[in-house]
């Protein structure tokens, strides 16, 4: 399987080095490890929030600085852990995110599916200041999978949800990612969620790789 | 016109009583801050002083570059008020802006004025000229100042929301327009302000000269509002300039935050 992202001889700061990696396109790929070991810096540099002081990073075999970088981010959609949820309704927030991608919104029927997929159905006309951390959570998710990108940098994404709802996101997005030309890759604490749906799992250590697991004959 | 009414010099020195009952009310209060008053006082004295007969000397040269010379002191004391005020909260590249809208936002709206509403003989005559840069110039000052506090506030506690939106794909400008309407909003509304309340609440200090050096009190309005004017467009431009240019400092080229302090 063609990498979707390969770092070489990536440093940032003090915090991440990488001598090489390369995630695998087309699959659910995990990312484990304790607070500041550079979970959510490696995800940043894969959505080019941020860019590595030495080393290089791809995208499908390109250096990601020769991508144009907000076009870079549309297709390489990040959803950060404890995601900012805009004020409005949950409508206006679907609309603004269209809005920063230049993309007409869908019919109101497919973000209505999508938002029940997620266990919110008629909540479209809610505002966001009185929906529960949960339901910012997967509203966050949904507006970002409405997007369609072509991949996924998920930070914690079941961090606020119970364990029914952490199961039934991580078990749609390894569904989601079985679609052609889609790819995720997520930070997750939960070691039990990772492993039954990640095909690999990348466990970094003080911002240095401490194992790459493959996990062939999972769910993923 | 009646004639300006002259103040002769005991006259002069007999308001400074309400200095002398300051330092009483000072004493009797317990305050202790005698000394700040006095030196403020006399401060205010010379300064006054120096400017009138430097302006005395101006009036009579009527040199363009003595005059131009004027504005560009002005300009560079006005810069270097919002430096102190906002010092330790900008960087070197926003500093750089300031000083850039600052300029522009002065010397265009001035410019303007001279030649096109005031149609001054000639354009630099120093009478106009010079009293009408010191207050566009000041009121700038003022609305960069509060303009470049908030658009320095907003990266500092808001950065999340931005880096949220770029995450998501927006432009920089589109993750911090919503930022940018309330920092113009609120570095512009105390000029607001002070045109609502102008003629009703208060008198403006340049009318009361006027009246008080004879003018009628028309001819003097006329002039204040041609000023206001000339101020709202000034302030208008220069604080336009420090959130359009401004909020680009505190990204790099490839569309990420950067740590713009010092």
């Amino acid at each position: 399987m063609p990498a979707v992202f390969s770092l070489r001889d990536v440093i940032y700061r003090k915090i991440l080095f990488i001598p090489t990696l390369d995630i695998a396109a087309g699959s659910l790929y995990g990312v484990t490890g304790k607070s500041g070991s550079g979970k959510t810096t490696l995800l940043k540099l894969l959505n080019n929030l941020i860019s590595c002081d030495h080393g290089e990073v791809s995208y499908y075999g390109k250096n990601i600085l020769t991508f144009d970088p907000i076009n870079l981010r549309r297709r390489v959609l990040m959803v950060p852990q404890a995601p900012y949820i805009f004020p409005g309704s949950v409508h206006e927030n679907i609309r603004l995110v269209f809005y920063f991608n230049r993309k007409e919104e869908p019919l109101q029927g497919e973000i209505e599916k999508q938002l029940a997929a997620f266990g919110m159905p008629g909540i479209l006309n809610r505002e966001t200041s009185i929906l529960s951390g949960g339901e910012k959570e997967r509203l966050a998710l949904a507006r970002a999978l409405l997007l369609d990108p072509e991949t996924l940098l998920l930070d914690e994404p079941t961090a606020a949800l119970d364990e029914d709802n952490a199961n039934s996101i991580v078990s749609y997005l390894a569904q989601w990612v079985r679609k052609p030309g889609k790819s995720v890759v997520m930070i997750s604490h939960s070691g039990g969620l990772i492993s039954e749906y990640a095909g690999t799992i990348l466990n970094l250590a003080g911002g240095r790789i401490n194992s790459v697991e493959e996990r062939r004959g999972v769910n993923a | 016109m009646p004639d300006l009414l002259p103040i002769e010099l005991w006259r002069l020195a007999a308001s400074y009583l309400f200095l002398i009952l300051l330092l009483v009310m000072s004493q009797l209060l317990k305050l202790g801050r005698g000394k700040e008053f006095l030196v403020a006082t006399v401060r205010m004295t010379l300064q006054l002083v120096m400017a009138g007969y430097i302006l005395e000397l101006v009036f009579r040269q009527q040199h363009i570059l003595v005059t131009l010379a004027i504005m560009f002191f002005m300009q560079a004391f006005a810069l270097m008020t919002i430096f102190g005020r906002v010092k330790g909260k900008i960087g070197p590249s926003l500093k750089k802006v300031v000083a850039f809208a600052l300029f522009i936002g002065t010397s265009l709206p001035l410019a303007y004025f001279m030649v096109v509403v005031i149609a001054a003989e000639p354009w630099y005559e120093p009478r106009f000229f010079i009293p009408i840069a010191g207050m566009t110039i000041g009121n700038s000052m003022t609305g960069i100042t509060l303009g470049v506090e908030r658009l320095a506030r907003v990266f500092q506690t808001s950065r999340a929301r931005i880096e949220e939106a770029l995450m998501l794909g927006a432009t920089p400008q589109m993750a911090v327009s919503e930022f940018l309407s309330d920092t113009f909003n609120a570095a512009i509304i105390p000029t607001v302000n002070s045109m609502l309340g102008m003629g009703l609440i208060f008198i403006p200090g340049m009318m009361t000269g006027q009246i008080l050096a004879g003018a009628s009190p028309v001819d003097a309005i006329k002039y204040q509002i041609v000023i206001m004017m000339g101020i709202l467009g000034s302030v208008a431009l220069a604080v336009y300039l420090i959130i359009e240019v401004g909020y680009r400092t505190f990204f790099n080229d490839r569309a990420q935050l950067i740590n713009n302090r010092e």
